[in-house]
């Protein structure tokens, strides 16, 4: 594993996609930090956000690297040539996993360190108490792993770089779509809204309570909020939600038990997902 | 230990579709081992399994008589280099990256080795060259490079010269028999080009259908395929008498078959068997190439 590593590394380290995407991720801290500032002021906005904003998209820049890194070893013929002279399947198989968290980890250290820098100086210190701060960054770690293992399974189970990468992509824009779907029912909590009626002065003369066409009910809200936990980007959502409001708690808003719960999400989709792959990996007919 | 590679009843199918059938290879160690059969014969299947990018849906293979289903065989993979169908190569990489990433791939320690194995490859003048903007020629050339990475005795080559110029089958000729020779290096080379084949290889496995139809040395190929006399007499100890009698090179292929190699009189023959009453009632003067050969052997017709 080690002589995989060393190797995949040294490899990582010339890679082209590898640094344009880090040159990406510092383009966008430095913007989004930017933004912040002028669309509010100096120290006239919160830092939360604008740290937890990248986690919406790194799974795109992860399903990018992960398809064209880990194709690139199926195209070049190198993962031939690792088992050819005896490299395990498994070996094989984790060792481009660590490679893929490890620049998901890193792109996504590179965005928050960078936000940190430029971002307290100018827009105040974190607000958000540290412990719970650290809990989310727990979560975004998995969210990293998660994200790094299902386009890992992809690309390896594909074999053609190129529609792995177009499955890659998909892959991220269909869990983008089904957590955006199932976040409005979420959010939708209220089973009534009151419509109010006015006189020509604007006074309320009447309030009406109406049934919300929206509200899907407890269950359903329920097995949403499975979904959205279970999927990565899903849980991005959750996490930029919470940042975004960190004083206003609804049913979008993380608790502890809920990020606690979103790891052990995170925990069992890595396992059962890399569980998957490695073993239809060590029975993959390979060309 | 006689052989390098043993195969026994080896199979693999997908589906309903043999591709290897019970297939029983045998590579002696020092040779150069040449596959031949026809596109689809089952060549490329074959080095597939034993280089396990496929597995065998039953029989098994030996290298250095360790079994495919022992753990051991790892360790025994070391030993292995491979080029299949296409070189195993980084083409965003120079050369040299390449070589070095390989030795990082094995463990091996240091790059000491490096620029000596493109110098025998005819590739130390690269420099930064990448290799997307390599022929494909210099693409073979480090692939075999890379497959040498840590010093293997036994190299799997499958079409080694597809595609390649004159010159490029020349190079890559003349580094096989180079280390061959020099490091006593095992090949198993698959072609479907006979001829080239035929001026490196020392053993022949021809197969057809994913089956082996025969494997025979080079010495008894060429012996097969040597110019020679094919009578068919009526009396085939006298014939034998005559021709131990006269030292003329001879071999009996059936009760009425005998195969004289050598220019001989045939009026002088026909009259000297007649007085020992034996009759020559077939004459044939046969030469065949390996080609020949090996259309012969899997049937012509249908099966070319």
């Amino acid at each position: 594993m080690y002589k995989l590593l060393n190797a995949g590394f040294s490899r990582l380290i010339k890679n082209k996609i590898f640094w344009g995407i880090v040159v990406i991720t510092v383009i966008i801290a430095l913007g989004l930090v930017f933004n912040r500032i002028s669309s509010s002021g100096f120290f006239e906005n919160e830092l939360e956000p604008v740290l937890t904003n990248y986690i919406y998209f790194i799974g795109f820049f992860i399903a990018i690297f992960t398809s064209l890194f880990v194709g690139t070893e199926y195209s070049d013929g190198a993962i031939r040539n690792k088992i050819v002279v005896g490299h395990t399947r498994k070996n094989i198989y984790l060792s481009n996993l660590i490679i893929s968290i490890s620049v998901g980890l890193f792109i996504e250290f590179v965005y928050l360190i960078l936000v940190m820098i430029i971002g307290i100086p100018t827009l105040g210190g974190l607000k958000i108490p540290i412990d719970r701060f650290l809990f989310i960054l727990l979560d975004m770690i998995f969210i990293v792993i998660a994200y790094s293992s299902i386009f890992n399974f992809i690309t390896l189970m594909c074999s053609d770089i190129t529609i792995a990468t177009v499955i890659c992509i998909i892959a991220f824009i269909g869990m983008f779509v089904v957590s955006e779907f199932v976040v409005s029912p979420i959010a939708n909590d209220k089973k009534y809204y009151s419509n109010y009626v006015t006189n020509e002065n604007g006074e309320v003369i009447e309030t009406q309570k109406r049934l919300n066409p929206n509200y899907v009910g407890d269950f359903a809200k329920q097995v949403y909020k499975n979904i959205l936990y279970i999927i990565p980007s899903g849980q991005a959502f959750q996490i930029q939600s919470t940042m975004s409001n960190l004083s206003f708690e609804n049913d979008r808003y993380m608790t502890d038990t809920d990020i606690k719960l979103a790891w052990i999400y995170s925990l069992g989709l890595i396992i059962v997902i890399n569980g998957i792959g490695i073993y239809f990996f060590n029975r993959k007919d390979l060309k | 230990m006689k052989y390098i590679l043993e195969t026994t009843n080896l199979e693999k199918r997908y589906k309903n579709f043999k591709a290897i059938d019970s297939l029983n290879m045998h590579i002696p160690k020092g040779s150069i081992y040449g596959l031949i059969g026809k596109n689809g014969a089952g060549k490329t299947t074959l080095i597939r399994l034993i280089c396990a990018l496929q597995k065998p849906t039953n029989g098994y293979y030996s290298i250095y008589g360790i079994k495919n289903i022992d753990k051991q065989i790892i360790n025994v993979r070391k030993r292995i280099g491979a080029i299949i169908e296409t070189p195993s190569v980084h083409i965003e990489m120079t050369a040299r990256e390449n070589l070095m990433e390989q030795s990082k791939i094995i463990g091996v320690p240091s790059y000491d080795g490096v620029d000596e194995l493109l110098k025998l490859v005819g590739l130390s003048q690269t420099g930064k060259k990448k290799v997307h903007d390599f022929s494909l020629g210099m693409k073979q050339r480090l692939g075999i490079a890379i497959a040498l990475v840590g010093n293997p005795d036994f190299l799997i080559l499958d079409e080694p010269i597809n595609g390649l110029d004159p010159q490029g089958i020349i190079d890559i000729r003349e580094i096989i028999l180079k280390l061959n020779k020099e490091n006593g290096i095992t090949f198993l080379i698959s072609s479907h080009y006979l001829d080239e084949l035929s001026k490196v290889a020392t053993h022949y496995g021809f197969i057809n259908k994913g089956k082996m139809i025969q494997e025979i040395s080079k010495e008894k190929l060429e012996q097969n395929c040597k110019k020679r006399i094919e009578i068919k007499v009526s009396n085939i100890k006298e014939c034998v008498k005559y021709l131990e009698q006269n030292n003329i090179p001879y071999e009996v292929i059936s009760n009425e078959i005998i195969n004289i190699y050598q220019k001989i009189n045939i009026s002088e023959l026909a009259i000297s068997l007649s007085e020992r009453d034996c009759i020559i009632n077939e004459f044939r003067e046969k030469e065949e190439t390996l080609e020949n050969y090996y259309i012969n052997l899997i049937g012509g017709g249908d099966n070319v």
